[in-house]
């Protein structure tokens, strides 16, 4: 095994990527956008939900990367664009009343958790009228009406507390999961290793989910990682692992189902790897002279939503007058999202002083 | 968090354990860091010097919403004192205690450094000199304005603490009664702090590293030029 991870390693370098994935599969020419090989067993409601979700977080995520070259989203933006399959397939297994706790690159997961595009465009404007009131920002999304725990800048930050988030549910006796989403290079951080060692050992009902893209920033997973394979590392802490094509958003779906129900009837936390791509820079001030344009184009063959497109076109569920009426409609949200974000008031001055403390003490 | 989730998120936590010095466990396990969580805007940080303190401070920390920091002091873990029965017996969060009422000078202590104020105070007043020690009893939200009142009566204020001077809490108490009581003050404000070095494991250094009460003493002095 780790003979062969070392040829992938040195054949990836070669073609100047610099990332183990999909693209050295032994018969790349077959990723192309074909559709999923997972049977369906979902019925045609939530099927065009799923591929809503996927195709508004795309058309918000573009107009995002719009509104940040504008000026009106300011500091950092982390863009999800290539990697909608792994926050809808996910989320989408999810019930109402469990949590999702993710990384900074949330626009995507905040949408589908149930956050409107409203109040995220108005929060990446700094505006009253955002899901935090202009006090968070891209990276800090929150939402407790939906079990939405953020939005953390901190890498691997968000890891212990969704181990506490379990934690605290087993500890109140519900059933209720916790998702807890982060990427391939917060895997280096201790604090993961700990907190999958913890929950393996309390049984807590957390699903760690790693996204990964095969870049942290612009380091590659070669060489910021030893063992590469990361769904393997679950094996440490005698832990159940998943690895997943995370450009198929129902093979996405069907691997969470079978963690929810670990962590629902069990109080058994996964592990899941989920490979994906990521198609725009890091964040917004990435130059990107670490991957090749020809690396990208590669990737974008395997387009999430063109996959999805052509599975719901095979089986019947979507025409193409359908997916005119999907863009239409997904148009008519980001825009109406830009125009609550432009006409909602910025926080008033006093703000700058509140949610300070719970109990704020009284000293003068 | 409830900052940047705008109050939707609330973190009801009381962290506690040992702080400050201990007997000869170096420099690892010596180290008084109430100032590095005393930084943040939204952690609170309490510090008990007695035993009923502790009853009553730890119990408001529980009840309160915020996360709070508990810092025992490790040497007085030892020290025995009356502790009311009742189970509600709680103390409030940034109220400070005059331990002892004076006229001459004030002592701000904390912590390990309040039995030793208190014995300074002590010898002090054999001479004639009547000491008013003020225990903050929690150093973050700081009840600044009980500090200011006794230095407005007494015009001279020693801060003792066994921790390092620099950018510690003494020197946040000190910043705040020169911005508040400049006029009332008869000489400058003095820090007795503990010594600007690693904990040494030696029993005669790190005895030399720890505030006791002759410094306490001399810097009463100083500020009182005696």
């Amino acid at each position: 095994m780790s003979s062969q991870t070392t040829e992938r390693t040195e054949k990836s370098n070669a073609s100047g990527g610099g990332a183990t994935g999909l693209l050295d599969a032994p018969a790349a020419a077959e990723n192309q956008a074909r559709p999923s090989t997972m049977s369906i067993e979902e019925d045609r409601e939530t099927l065009l939900k799923i591929f809503h979700q996927m195709l508004l977080m795309r058309r918000f995520e573009e107009k995002c990367a719009e509104s940040y070259s504008l000026g009106k989203i300011g500091g950092f933006c982390h863009l999800y664009i290539g990697q909608e399959a792994v926050g809808v397939g996910a989320i989408s297994a999810l019930r109402d009343d469990d949590y999702v706790i993710t990384s900074y690159r949330e626009h995507g997961q905040a949408i589908a958790k149930g956050i409107s595009p409203e109040a995220v465009m108005a929060e990446l404007y700094g505006k009253a009228g955002g899901c935090s009131q202009g006090k968070g920002g891209s990276m800090h999304l929150f939402d407790s009406s939906v079990n939405f725990l953020g939005g953390h800048g901190i890498v691997g930050g968000q890891i212990p507390l969704g181990t506490g988030v379990a934690f605290a549910s087993k500890y109140q006796e519900t059933d209720r999961v916790t998702l807890c989403f982060f990427g391939e290079a917060a895997v280096n951080q201790g604090a993961f290793h700990e907190s999958l060692n913890m929950a393996q050992l309390w049984k807590l009902p957390c699903i760690y989910i790693c996204e990964n893209n095969q870049y942290g920033m612009g380091t590659s997973l070669a060489r910021a990682m030893s063992l590469q394979n990361i769904s393997e590392k679950a094996r440490a802490y005698g832990m159940e692992s998943e690895f997943v094509d995370g450009m198929d958003v129902l093979a996405m779906r069907r691997v969470t189902q079978r963690a929810i129900k670990r962590a629902r009837e069990n109080y058994q936390p996964t592990l899941i790897e989920a490979r994906t791509y990521r198609y725009m820079g890091h964040s917004m001030s990435d130059p990107g002279n670490y991957r090749t344009r020809a690396e990208i184009e590669k990737y974008q063959e395997r387009d999430p939503i063109r996959i999805f497109t052509a599975t719901l076109k095979e089986n019947g569920f979507l025409t193409d007058q359908d997916i005119e009426g999907f863009e239409a409609q997904v148009k008519e949200e980001v825009e109406r999202s830009v125009r609550f974000a432009e006409e909602s008031p910025e926080p008033d001055p006093s703000e700058l002083y509140t949610h300070v403390y719970a109990n704020p003490i009284e000293t003068e | 968090m409830l900052y940047m989730s705008a109050g939707q998120f609330k973190i009801p936590i009381v962290f506690r354990g040992p702080g400050g010095s201990a007997y000869q466990v170096s420099s690892q396990h010596s180290q008084a860091l109430e100032s590095w969580y005393a930084y943040f805007p939204g952690l609170k940080v309490v510090m008990p010097s007695s035993a009923a303190d502790a009853k009553g401070l730890l119990k408001s920390a529980v009840r309160d919403d915020d996360p709070v920091i508990f810092i025992e002091q490790e040497r007085m873990y030892g020290m025995k004192g009356e502790v009311p029965e009742d189970e509600n017996f709680t103390i409030p969060l940034g109220k400070a205690e005059v331990k002892r009422e004076g006229t001459d000078a004030t002592i701000v202590a904390r912590s390990l450094m309040v039995p030793v104020a208190l014995k300074a105070a002590e010898e002090l007043a054999k001479d004639g000199v009547s000491c008013e020690v003020i225990d903050p009893r929690t150093i973050r939200p700081l009840d600044i304005k009980t500090i200011v009142e006794s230095v407005k009566k007494t015009n001279r204020v020693v801060i003792a603490e066994e921790s390092h001077p620099f950018a510690g809490v003494g020197a946040e108490i000190s910043a705040e009664i020169n911005e508040r009581a400049f006029d009332y003050l008869d000489a400058p404000v003095k820090r007795v702090s503990g010594v600007d070095v690693p904990m040494p494991y030696a029993k005669n250094l790190e005895q030399l590293a720890i505030p006791d009460v002759a410094a306490v003493i001399a810097a009463v002095r100083a500020v009182s030029y005696l």
